[in-house]
């Protein structure tokens, strides 16, 4: 049992001690990149709000690219998920491709679901957040330049989807015709990218607002206020006493709520690392098998009426592709046992507590000085441990650090014996599907 | 092609990526600093006075678009009603214009005096000392429309502890020549 806990941390200093030159690197280009495009597209907004958050896009994507090859660049060391791979892949992959080729699949295949996926979780919340804020920074009250997030409640954005769309069908044309096949699949994931960014972060701000409006039609308070009137019929008149805010206590079903959300985060890097290495986690077969009631439940839910299913499905749809990934990501991990998925979510939290530290740390070993000096300094330590004051910040020394600890945890759900019994017994996952979808 | 081959291969490349990245990380870790910190290390020099450009004693100096001389630096002692061991300072400068832009070059005008141990004191309002009526200080002087070849009688009133008369010498700097101050020299240095 303490093997399993302690086989990760082993890899993940083995890998970085292999990698670190490559995982540094590119951490360091995507700094360079995602601040060059930041500012390219901040400053494009104020000239244009729906250009500048057209631009936005290569800033997510450039966050994602440095992510995908970061993972890419340990799979030398994982051999367990290589083989995974092969066995999904099967014999539909040819020879094994080089170059731009490979660049080209590595994309296609693994950045979209993750480009979803990182959408659907709210990280590109983040972008916007930062985005909003060096135009602040630009235009200090909105000068001149307006509000330029006004644009994402604009009904306009959809011209600029249609615009993104057609230019993808021009492109994945050109790409059937022949001929710089990777420049044109290059611009079918930015295009895609694109809508999906727009698509994804703006429904997603449309639908909080209809819920809003639905919210604020006051349906519930009547409903509520007729309940409490059967129940009650001699209306109580007692104030709510006031509670020193000392003395008040986070009730307990918060505090798991919390904790859930504190434990998830993990669980969720770790299927991205599964999506990124190809591997299909949002098929629901396997984790039918995981179980006989639960594959008896598929079962049954399988054979109720087309019609009511899909009316089912219209409605949990979202939830299902949302926490299906995960509910498989925590079978991979859970099927090697719960040591595994507790030393991935002690260890993932473990680094940031560390990185947090050292932060802190970093400062009281530099000391006091004036604030001007002090914003230098910061950037200085930021670099090296990421900033707890900054959304989506990476540090040169955490995140490789954080990108081997979740390579090394799935090479070693991976490499157990429990696992590799299970599928020589049922080989072929649907990774390859999804290889041929993309 | 055999597997070991492969593996040889996979190898070499590995090494060859490794150390590319090695010299690359001479590049990309100054190149990374300096993306980030811009904007910072812009604020800090902008907002600084950091480096000084020393003005001997009776010699005037271009800065902020106009020719600065430090007329006088004196002590006025005997006044009642101040904090024990203080001593009121006067600066006064002679400044003749030369670009009349001074709502531009003068903006953040900051008379300052700094002792031996880097101490800085600003001036002050609460000695209010009579003045003829050309003296201005730095600051309305950017509002008095002086015109090109004017000559201003500047001057600021500080209160300093008395252990530091002795050191104390006058800077000026603005924000169209941040991060750089002249730092005045007296008739003794």
């Amino acid at each position: 049992m303490l093997a399993i806990a302690v086989k990760p941390l082993a890899l993940t200093l083995k890998f970085w001690w292999r990698f670190w030159p490559q995982l540094v690197a590119t951490v360091l280009l995507g700094i360079v990149f995602g601040d060059l495009f930041m500012q390219l597209a901040a400053r494009t907004a104020l000239l244009n709000h729906m250009a500048g958050l057209a631009l936005l896009t290569l800033v997510a994507l450039t966050q994602l690219i440095v992510t995908v090859a970061m993972f890419q660049t340990l799979l030398p060391a994982l051999p367990a998920v290589q083989a995974a791979q092969q066995a999904a892949q099967g014999e539909t992959e040819a020879a094994p491709a080089t170059g731009s080729a490979r660049l080209t699949r590595m994309v296609s295949v693994a950045l979209l679901p993750f480009f979803a996926y990182y959408a659907a979780w709210g990280f590109l919340g983040d972008t916007v957040r930062q985005y909003s804020r060096v135009t602040l920074d630009m235009a200090p009250f909105g000068e001149g330049a307006g509000n330029v997030l006004d644009v994402l409640d604009s009904r306009w954005l959809i011209v600029s989807v249609v615009i993104s769309w057609l230019i993808r069908r021009f492109a994945t044309a050109m790409q059937k015709r022949g001929g710089a096949r990777s420049f044109w699949q290059i611009v079918v994931v930015i295009c895609e990218t694109n809508w999906i960014f727009i698509g994804l972060y703006v429904i997603s701000r449309w639908k909080d607002e209809a819920v809003g409006w639905i919210m604020s039609r006051n349906i519930f308070s009547v409903l509520e206020a007729a309940a409490d009137g059967l129940t009650h019929p001699v209306a109580g008149a007692f104030a709510a006493q006031f509670v020193p805010v000392e003395v008040t206590s986070i009730d307990t079903t918060t505090k798991l709520v919390n904790l859930f959300f504190y434990m998830l985060l993990p669980v969720i890097w770790l299927v991205l690392a599964a999506l990124i290495y190809g591997y299909d986690v949002r098929d629901d077969k396997e984790l039918m098998r995981a179980h006989r009631r639960v594959e008896r439940l598929g079962e049954r839910y399988r054979a109720i009426p087309k019609f009511l299913r899909d009316f089912a499905e219209h409605f949990i749809s979202g939830y299902r592709s949302r926490y299906l990934p995960i509910a498989n990501g925590v079978r991979i991990t859970l099927s090697s046992g719960v040591v595994l998925i507790v030393t991935l979510i002690v260890g993932y939290r473990l680094i940031d507590w560390l990185a947090a530290w050292a932060w802190l740390g970093m400062t009281r070993l530099i000391g006091p000085h004036e604030l001007d000096t002090w914003q230098v300094l910061s950037q200085g330590v930021s670099l090296l441990f990421g900033s707890p004051f900054q959304d989506s910040s990476t540090g040169i020394l955490v995140e490789p650090l954080r990108i081997c600890f979740l390579a090394a945890i799935l090479e070693t759900a991976f490499s157990l014996p429990k696992r590799r019994a299970a599928e020589s017994a049922q080989p072929g996952p649907a990774g390859a599907a999804e290889a041929q979808h993309a | 092609m055999t597997a070991e081959v492969l593996d040889q291969e996979n190898r070499d490349g590995e090494r060859k990526w490794r150390r590319r990245s090695l010299w690359s990380l001479l590049l990309l870790i100054p190149l990374a600093l300096a993306v980030e910190a811009y904007d910072s290390v812009k604020a800090l020099l902008g907002n600084n006075d950091l480096f000084a450009r020393r003005v001997v004693w009776g010699q005037s100096a271009q800065f902020g678009g106009s020719d600065w001389k430090l007329t006088d630096l004196r002590g006025a002692f005997g006044m009642s009603n101040l904090p024990p061991d203080s001593v009121p300072v006067l600066a006064d400068f002679q400044v003749k214009i030369g670009d009349p832009n001074l709502q531009n070059l003068w903006l953040g005008c900051k008379i300052v005096l700094i002792d031996k141990d880097g101490r800085r004191w600003s001036p002050t309002s609460i000695v209010s000392l009579k003045a003829t009526g050309n003296v201005q200080t730095c600051i309305s002087a950017i509002f008095s429309g002086a015109k090109s070849g004017d000559t201003l009688n500047l001057r600021e009133t500080f209160l300093v502890p008395k252990e530091a008369t002795k050191s104390i010498r006058p800077a000026v700097s603005v924000a169209s020549e941040r991060p750089h101050f002249l730092l005045f020299q007296l008739e003794k240095d």
